[in-house]
């Protein structure tokens, strides 16, 4: 009879002489489940899966920086014999770093215990996954470093006491001096550590995922100087003119929105002072779309200027970019998937306010194709789906446009979309544009439009407009993938917990009764 | 908070100017998506309502199809007005629960909120969950619900057919020991708590509206007192206008065509009816169609039967077209068997295939009868209204809803019920009735009476809009902020003051 075991382990060594260790670490992920266990394993950790005479096993730990002083490790926990009472880890050579328990009052680190698919198969004994976010002092990261530069890559170990004993995983430790580029990469990997049942999520994120990206990311961004590119300018533009308004719309995932949009612009007197002020959020479109905008500017008398961001930085640092070129009095931020149904429909927004835009948000209503409601303002709700947190409901969304009545004057809403909302560029200015701690565009207006509310602002929407808004099309580029979700719930986490509350004061009864 | 009333207000009642009451049409399909009777009727009343000067209506279905669903909602439209399209699975076919119970106090409270109707009128809970119902009461004490009935769902957990499940018998009474003889997983208790279970819900009904005398009676058998049901007629949809101008020529053309290629003289084949059916002498054949889905229970197998045991000569002098689908649902063995059986039926008889209802006009030119074999009860087919539009003569079996709206020598024939043989000899008599046929087209087309038929649903209509005046009157509490109605004595008003009966 073949030794699996033995069968595998050779499999993967084989494995990893052929194809190098890194493409062999993302195959095995998929394919080598033991293999996968004991790879991350050291001798006791075999042994401990294995599983002889113990009643306590630790498996699939994981480690990673979070970013110059703290690592987060995920991994999972089996105990036939009590609780979890004590947790300690030690980088390299250093000192222990004892784990604060999650019921602990302790700053910094927390653990916190979840229940994987995978555990909830096993019925002999309590099984539990676990992710910690622990703090690592200076000093010791200055001693890994100091390790790190003599011998490429130290390692750690990480001890847990249940009520039977203690349980030890050692690993190795990789190196801090290694990180430091595609952000948005480390982040998704965190993500895809994330367990799978939604129950229990939002302390997992409370104590260790949400504050790890959280860390991750404004370390990025301290680091990283604004996203800027070239503006071209195309068309007739005369030096010294003033513009009204700049019309700022993004472009990502596909960029032959913006020939739609040009044909229902062109001939709209609306838009013929405007500073149309395209930005490409998408390095991977920028031939595309110079072919296609010096077509179109032969074609089309609308004076307009592209901005070709030189990386991905999602939908708030481009609409910031953007405001940074835009030259008009007030803005206009649009998406480029949102189409006007008639013309004049600026000049409506305009109207719906009497003209008299500072310190008001004015979103617009939007249709969807099949003549139902895409957006009618936004209404903040506790979702028991996120264990309480706020989510940003849409009142009427999908239902037939004909049913509420459009009004000249703009409604107030507690909040509006991003994909079309007017302000001055000085209320712009003063809010400090939109906020790039969220991650590639979501919750972001909602974040706006709570930071104008604390200033004493008006949130209004125009329902007096006919816009369309292919809200899938746009959607339909980033959904799909589990981490894109994941993302959104970080997002949502970010918002309902910086303003929780604001949001619980603002929202009294449902609006519709 | 005041900002929270201001957030997409739809129209209230005292808002609308124009004094209609409006009335939300609940429906388990919309006829874009699926074309059976029950949707086809709710949407043809729908349209009714809102070409009236008395009413505007909602028309609110369901689907569960990948149909154009927008992230984020459950909702979606048809790009006409006022028309909502939700989307929700549901499996219950015994208790008719609705599985996701969100859309029930979520979604279908936001449709309500929206609307603000004056009347519901429920066409089906089937797919939707009776819990719909109980949520209009919540939403408002005083609102009358209609609800039309189309099959005997609530009645016979064998698909609302009446049909024992054994033997394909007919069914005539359901208690829980017959129904627990029909469904071996299930014992009586099971029955006896489906059967009071759909019953709490039906409470709310302040009107059935039946469609067939029938209906009316299996379900005043089952327990509705008869005072809570009105008998009416479904609407039909309006005809399809046709494009006469290019249309008319084109078949004149064919048809000379036609019969100088042939050398036959006279009469061709779009004739009028009149003489096709004389014996001997017509060169034309006569010409018989079959409407709407293949299946066992809609009689497929049991026509092409009945054709096999005509005699050769009856077969030849007719043309019996088949319309409809289905077949691609049947087990293989039984759609090769149906297949076979009609090809060695020769060249009279053909399957045509799918059909759109605003086809049904041309479909019907010329044709000399519709048969409607059915082997269950039926309702109120719609096919039977259309062949009396279009002034048709029909065989039909001779049970249930058929029966009712066939009159026997009259407006058609009538066979026994699931019997070839009778088939066979009614279709040979239809073939050689001679110039009887014409009488009875008469007969079919003067029994068509859509006029009243609207006015009826008016009238029901109308009265129901007064029973939600007079409880909204009668309310002790004033109606709160928001549009809710006096929430006390729901019940007891219900019972109190039923709708006066329009028909």
């Amino acid at each position: 009879m073949i030794n699996r075991t033995a069968w595998r382990r050779q499999l993967y060594r084989e494995g990893k002489r052929l194809l190098g260790p890194e493409r062999m670490a993302r195959l095995r992920t998929r394919s080598f489940g033991l293999g996968r266990r004991l790879a991350r394993q050291g001798a006791r950790g075999r042994d401990a899966l294995r599983g002889r005479g113990r009643r306590h096993w630790l498996s699939g730990v994981e480690i990673e920086w979070v970013d110059g002083s703290g690592v987060l490790l995920t991994g999972r926990l089996m105990s036939t014999g009590g609780a979890l009472e004590a947790a300690s880890l030690t980088l390299g050579g250093g000192t222990p770093l004892r784990i604060e328990m999650a019921t602990g009052t302790g700053a910094g680190a927390a653990l916190v215990r979840f229940e994987t698919r995978e555990d909830r198969r096993r019925r002999d004994g309590i099984a539990r996954g676990f992710a910690v976010l622990v703090d690592v002092p200076a000093r010791e990261v200055r001693g890994l470093r100091d390790a790190g530069a003599a011998q490429a890559e130290s390692g750690y170990r990480l001890r847990l006491t249940t009520g039977s004993g203690t349980v030890t995983a050692t690993g190795r430790l990789p190196d801090p001096a290694a990180l430091g580029y595609d952000a948005l990469g480390r982040v998704r990997a965190i993500l895809e550590r994330v367990p799978p049942h939604r129950d229990g999520r939002r302390a997992l994120f409370d104590r260790a995922f949400g504050p790890a990206i959280e860390r991750l990311w404004n370390e990025h961004r301290a680091g990283t100087a604004p996203v800027d590119g070239e503006c071209v300018r195309y068309g007739d533009h005369p030096p010294g003119q003033r513009h009204a308004t700049s019309v700022i719309v993004p472009v990502y995932g596909r960029c032959d929105f913006i020939e739609h949009q040009m044909a229902h612009f062109a001939f709209d007197p609306d838009l013929a002072g405007v500073d149309l002020l395209y930005v490409v959020d998408d390095p991977r479109l920028h031939v595309r779309t110079r072919a296609l905008v010096e077509r179109l500017s032969r074609s089309v008398d609308l004076p307009f200027s592209v901005l070709y961001l030189t990386r991905n930085s999602g939908f708030a640092a481009a609409n910031n970019a953007g405001a940074r070129h835009a030259r008009g009095a007030d803005l206009l931020l649009l998406n480029s998937d949102v189409l006007p149904g008639e013309r004049g429909w600026l000049s409506a927004m305009y109207a719906s306010v009497d003209g008299r835009l500072t310190g008001t948000l004015l979103g617009a209503r939007m249709l969807y194709e099949d003549g139902t409601l895409q957006h009618d303002g936004m209404r903040f709700e506790p979702a028991d789906s996120h264990e309480g947190q706020w989510l940003n409901r849409h009142p009427g969304k999908g239902l037939p446009a004909d049913l509420f009545p459009s009004r000249r004057e703009a409604q107030p809403r507690q909040a509006v979309t991003g994909a079309c909302l007017l302000l001055t560029r000085r209320d712009w200015d003063a809010l400090g544009g939109l906020d790039e701690a969220y991650l590639l565009g979501d919750f972001e207006d909602s974040d706006l439009c709570l930071r104008a509310r604390a200033a004493g602002l008006d949130i209004r929407l125009c329902t007096d407009v006919s816009l369309f808004h292919l809200e899938r099309q746009s959607q339909s580029l980033v959904a799909g993938a589990r981490w894109k979700d994941l993302l959104t719930y970080y997002n949502c986490w970010y918002q309902s917990r910086r303003w929780n509350e604001q949001l619980a004061s603002l929202t009294g009864p449902p609006a519709h009764g | 908070m005041a900002e929270h009333a201001a957030e997409v207000t739809p129209l209230r009642t005292d808002e609308r100017t124009d004094g209609r009451a409006r009335v939300l049409i609940v429906a388990h399909g919309h006829p874009d998506i699926d074309r059976g009777g029950g949707e086809v009727a709710a949407y043809a009343q729908h349209r009714l309502l809102n070409g009236s000067d008395r009413f505007t209506s909602v028309f609110f279905a369901r689907h569960d199809e990948p149909w154009p669903v927008h992230p984020g909602t459950v909702f979606s439209g048809t790009g006409r007005a006022a028309e909502i399209l939700m989307h929700s699975r549901t499996t219950d076919r015994f208790l008719f629960r609705q599985d996701d119970e969100r859309r029930v106090w979520r979604e279908f409270r936001e449709v309500l909120d929206a609307v603000r109707p004056d009347i519901v009128h429920f066409h089906h809970y089937l797919h939707l969950g009776l819990e719909l119902l109980a949520e209009v009461r919540r939403w408002s004490a005083s609102v009358p619900i209609l609800m039309t009935l189309h099959e005997y769902h609530a009645i016979c957990h064998n698909d609302g057919l009446m049909v024992r499940t054994r033997d394909a018998d007919l069914c005539d009474r359901a208690t829980p020991a017959r129904c627990a003889q029909c469904f071996t997983g299930r014992d009586e208790q099971d029955f006896t708590l489906r059967e009071r279970y759909i019953k709490a819900f039906f409470e709310h009904v302040d009107r059935f509206v039946a469609p067939s005398r029938f209906l009316a009676d299996r379900y005043t058998d089952w327990g509705i007192a008869p005072g809570r049901i009105t008998v009416m007629e479904n609407v039909l949809p309006p005809e399809a206008a046709r494009p006469e101008a290019s249309a008319a020529p084109a078949a004149t053309n064919e048809t000379t065509w036609t019969t100088g290629m042939t050398g036959t003289t006279g009469v061709g084949e779009r004739a009028g009816t009149a003489g096709r059916c004389e014996p001997d002498v017509a060169p034309g054949r006569c010409r018989l169609a079959v409407f709407g889905r293949l299946s066992d229970m809609k009689g497929t197998p049991l026509l092409l039967e009945a054709l096999a045991l005509l005699p050769r000569g009856t077969l030849d002098r007719l043309e019996m077209d088949i319309h409809g689908t289905g077949l691609e649902r049947m087990p293989r063995r039984t759609r090769t068997r149906l297949v076979r059986a009609v090809r060695r039926l020769g060249p009279a008889v053909r399957l045509q295939g799918a059909y759109r209802q605003e086809e049904m006009q041309r479909l019907l030119d010329g044709v000399d009868w519709m048969v409607v074999p059915s082997r269950w009860w039926e309702n109120s087919p719609v096919v039977i209204l259309e062949a009396k539009r279009h002034g048709v003569p029909l065989i039909t079996a001779d049970i249930g809803g058929m029966a009712e709206k066939v009159v026997d020598g009259l407006t058609g024939w009538q066979f026994r019920a699931g019997d070839a043989r009778s088939l066979a000899r009614t279709i040979e008599r239809a073939v050689t009735c001679g110039p009887r046929h014409a009488i009875m087209a008469a007969h079919a087309a003067r029994d068509w009476r859509p006029d009243e038929v609207a006015a009826a649903h008016l009238a029901l209509h109308d009265s129901a809009r007064r029973l939600g005046e007079r409880r909204h009157a009668d309310a002790v509490a004033p109606p709160g902020a928001n549009g809710r109605d006096g929430t006390d004595g729901a019940h007891g008003t219900t019972t109190a003051t039923p709708i006066d009966r329009a028909a």
